[in-house]
């Protein structure tokens, strides 16, 4: 287990950049939601936002997949594409795509119409009966493929979690961003979510998780995000998250350091 | 694959569209059953409505076609709003637009105009286009206007197609009507003698059959396409922006272009519909922008189910044979005007609080007992004016079978009667004592049968289940044979 995690932290470094954050700020009215925000996410990491409620982690993931426009800064793709303000199917497009903190499968069509979905866009031509294997593959990946007939209004909340990541899989990004993954879930539910993100990882794709249940999260990234009103104030491992005395006043509050 | 499950998967798939492939089959029947000229006559079928149609129920054959023509045109305008509102979920409220535009544009195409000079080279002297060709065409200017709006309305989030498609049709009858126009748009009054697909010249009467034949053909095939798309990944495609638009558009999706190509494809239909309406009325006139045509296509569609193509045909003929043949005769204009806005609005609630879904995706009882409640409201409407033995004066297999099926009917009905002494009182008191209306006998028999209906449909939902009380509290379970003997 040690060996691969170093063999990770080596490979870490000679990885491309897949997405640079520069300068970005939204501002409402006023409320500067996400404010100077940078960083850099390589190709093929696993990443973590965390932050108090209202630190802007929405926010900042509507910025990165087009829901909302940046007041300022830019997203640069690959080193050399600026994504800010494009609207998100052309982003989704390009390979980044989401999913939402509350559940939203089409709740009428069935669970493998709703795999289906994502891979029309890409490919008009083919025969509909690949399209049907493609999504019935997407379902199989997170263990639904026996519910496939089943209308999602049906499917209990841990199922249209995995349904939704399924479909977000399905568009084959290079960049997935997760919102709350693990919300709601029981301790069964939550372990097959992380096994499901983990395996998509190991196969190369870059995963953002924004998260409240740190203990999970912890355990499952490579490397966590900060933000606290709008502001990133800390950046490292898990481990020098942890340790990070900005990070605990954040959370905490001044007063947790004075118990110490 | 063995050749059982061959054949069994082919019944299942029957036996899945049963509605769908008996109505198309009723449809394509009913000249002959209804024993119109120069159709072959099918042996029983035919027999029994001779009998049947002595009743004066939906008037002559003619008159039956004629109506049933229109039921067509409007169960493809519903279907066109609903593959837009019911598939999409983008709410128009002004499909008027399309129907009324489309009218026009086949009465100048197909009664020609002269060209340009520009463009004499290119078109000829004079322009003009075969009514068929002139119908295709209006769709496809319908079609060009949607994607102008659509461009306008649709590319931002929100209800603002609602907002506008409630606008347009207003503005453009307004427009119609100014006195500057008159050449172009006939001013008032409109244009009369649009031509139509069977009489070119553009005549008053027109070939029943042969209209009935053209409007039922093209509904099979216009339905038959928007079923396939419907279905289609494009369908698909259409479905989940309706349920979700930011979920589609995460998934990369283009909503505009999806939201536009289905307003497009509904326009292009609409138009088709608005034109053959034009023709079968021979006339194309600024009310056909009226906002009543809006809404009675949205009721339509609503009765018979937003979200199925087939619910928006469903509801067309329901609602058009019930307001042109039944409430037409009872309550005429001139007593009570507005009488069809009366009966949309009741049956709109009522649908909406026992078939939330409409009628084409009720409960299969339900569905059951619509079917049920119709045919018995039909025998008893029979069962009192003939002789039961009548029928067997002249013996044929269609009078064997009627007579046997009025006997089964009869008996299983017995619990109904005193329905018979409400319609007589609501046709001769309530109607003609309190409401002043002189129904002559025709008027009557129309009353008389939709009250039949009014207490059939809820009687066929019940009897089965009343029945099975019953026979579960007297006789057990029956036939008992290897399923279920209690001790």
């Amino acid at each position: 287990m040690t060996t691969t995690f170093s063999e990770k932290q080596v490979s870490n470094s000679q990885r491309s950049v897949l997405i640079e954050v520069q300068n970005l700020s939204k501002h409402f009215e006023g409320l500067k939601a996400v404010d100077d925000v940078n960083f850099k996410i390589k190709a093929g990491e696993l990443i973590g936002i965390i932050g108090p409620n209202g630190a802007g982690k929405t926010t900042l993931f509507n910025l990165l997949t087009g829901f909302l426009k940046p007041t300022k800064g830019k997203l640069i793709l690959d080193e050399k594409k600026n994504i800010a303000g494009l609207s998100p199917h052309k982003i989704a497009k390009l390979g980044i795509t989401r999913t939402f903190q509350l559940v939203r499968p089409f709740k009428l069509l069935n669970a493998l119409e709703n795999t289906t979905v994502p891979h029309i866009p890409k490919s008009k031509l083919t025969r509909s009966s690949t399209l049907k294997n493609k999504a019935t593959w997407s379902l199989i990946t997170v263990d639904l493929a026996e519910k496939k007939n089943y209308p999602a209004f049906i499917l209990p909340h841990g199922d249209l979690k995995r349904l939704d990541f399924a479909r977000a899989m399905a568009v084959q990004p290079r960049m997935l961003l997760l919102d709350e993954p693990f919300a709601g879930l029981s301790v069964e539910e939550a372990f097959r979510v992380e096994r499901v993100i983990r395996e998509a990882n190991e196969k190369g794709m870059t995963i953002v998780i924004v998260e409240h249940k740190l203990k999970i999260l912890m355990r499952l990234v490579e490397r966590v995000i900060v933000l606290h009103q709008g502001k990133l104030i800390g950046e490292g491992t898990p481990k020098e998250i942890a340790n990070n005395d900005e990070v605990i006043t954040a959370y905490l509050g001044t007063e947790a350091k004075d118990y110490e | 694959m063995d050749w059982y499950e061959f054949f069994e998967d082919i019944w299942d798939e029957i036996k899945d569209r049963g509605y769908y492939i008996s109505g198309i089959a009723l449809l394509i029947f009913l000249p002959s059953i209804l024993g119109a000229s120069d159709t072959p006559s099918i042996p029983i079928l035919t027999d029994i409505y001779a009998i049947v149609g002595n009743i004066g129920l939906f008037g002559s054959t003619n008159f039956f076609l004629i109506i049933l023509s229109l039921c067509a045109i409007w169960g493809i305008f519903a279907a066109s709003w609903d593959i837009l509102s019911g598939y999409t979920g983008q709410i128009s409220f002004g499909h008027a637009i399309f129907f009324g535009l489309a009218a026009y544009v086949g009465y100048w195409t197909s009664t020609g105009f002269q060209v340009d000079p520009l463009l004499v080279g290119l078109l000829g002297t004079r322009f003009s286009l075969a009514p068929a060709v002139a119908l295709i065409f209006s769709g496809f200017i319908c079609a060009l206007l949607a994607v102008c709006i659509g461009i306008l309305a649709l590319r931002v989030k929100g209800p603002y197609l609602a907002l506008v498609t409630l606008v347009i049709p207003l503005i453009v009858a307004s427009l119609f009507k100014l006195e500057i126009f008159y050449t172009l748009t006939g001013g008032d009054h409109g244009f009369p003698n649009v031509p139509d697909v069977l009489t070119p010249t553009g005549i008053l009467d027109i070939d029943t059959l042969n209209f009935y034949i053209f409007s039922i053909s093209v509904l099979l095939v216009s339905v038959g396409i928007m079923m396939l798309i419907a279905y289609s990944r494009y369908g698909l495609v259409f479905q989940s922006i309706r349920e979700d638009e930011d979920a589609a558009e995460s998934l990369g999706i283009n909503l505009a272009f999806y939201k536009i190509l289905a307003f497009a494809i509904s326009a292009f239909f609409a138009g088709i519909a608005g034109g053959m309406y034009a023709q079968y009325r021979s006339i194309a006139v600024p009310s056909f922008f009226d906002t009543s045509f809006s809404f009675s296509v949205i009721i339509m569609a609503v009765i018979g189910g937003i979200g199925s193509i087939s619910g928006g045909v469903v509801g067309a003929f329901l609602l058009t044979i019930l307001i042109e043949i039944l409430l037409g005769d009872i309550f005429p204009s001139s007593v009570l005007e507005g009488v069809d806005i009366l009966a949309f609005g009741l049956l709109l609630v009522i649908t909406l609080r026992y078939m939330p879904y409409g009628v084409a995706r009720a409960k299969s009882d339900q569905k059951k007992a619509i079917v049920f409640g119709l045919l018995f409201a039909l025998s008893w409407a029979i069962i009192p004016i003939s002789n039961f033995f009548e029928f067997l004066s002249s013996i044929s297999i269609g009078n064997i079978i009627l007579f046997l099926a009025m006997v089964l009917i009869t008996i299983l009905t017995l619990p109904a009667i005193p329905v018979f002494f409400v319609s007589e009182i609501v046709g001769l008191f309530v109607l003609e004592g309190l409401m002043g209306l002189s129904l002559s006998p025709k008027a009557l028999i129309k009353a008389k049968f939709l009250i039949y209906c009014i207490a059939g449909i809820p009687f066929a939902y019940y009897l089965p289940k009343v029945f099975k009380i019953l026979r579960l509290r007297f006789w057990g379970v029956w036939p008992s044979v290897g399923r279920y003997e209690p001790e």
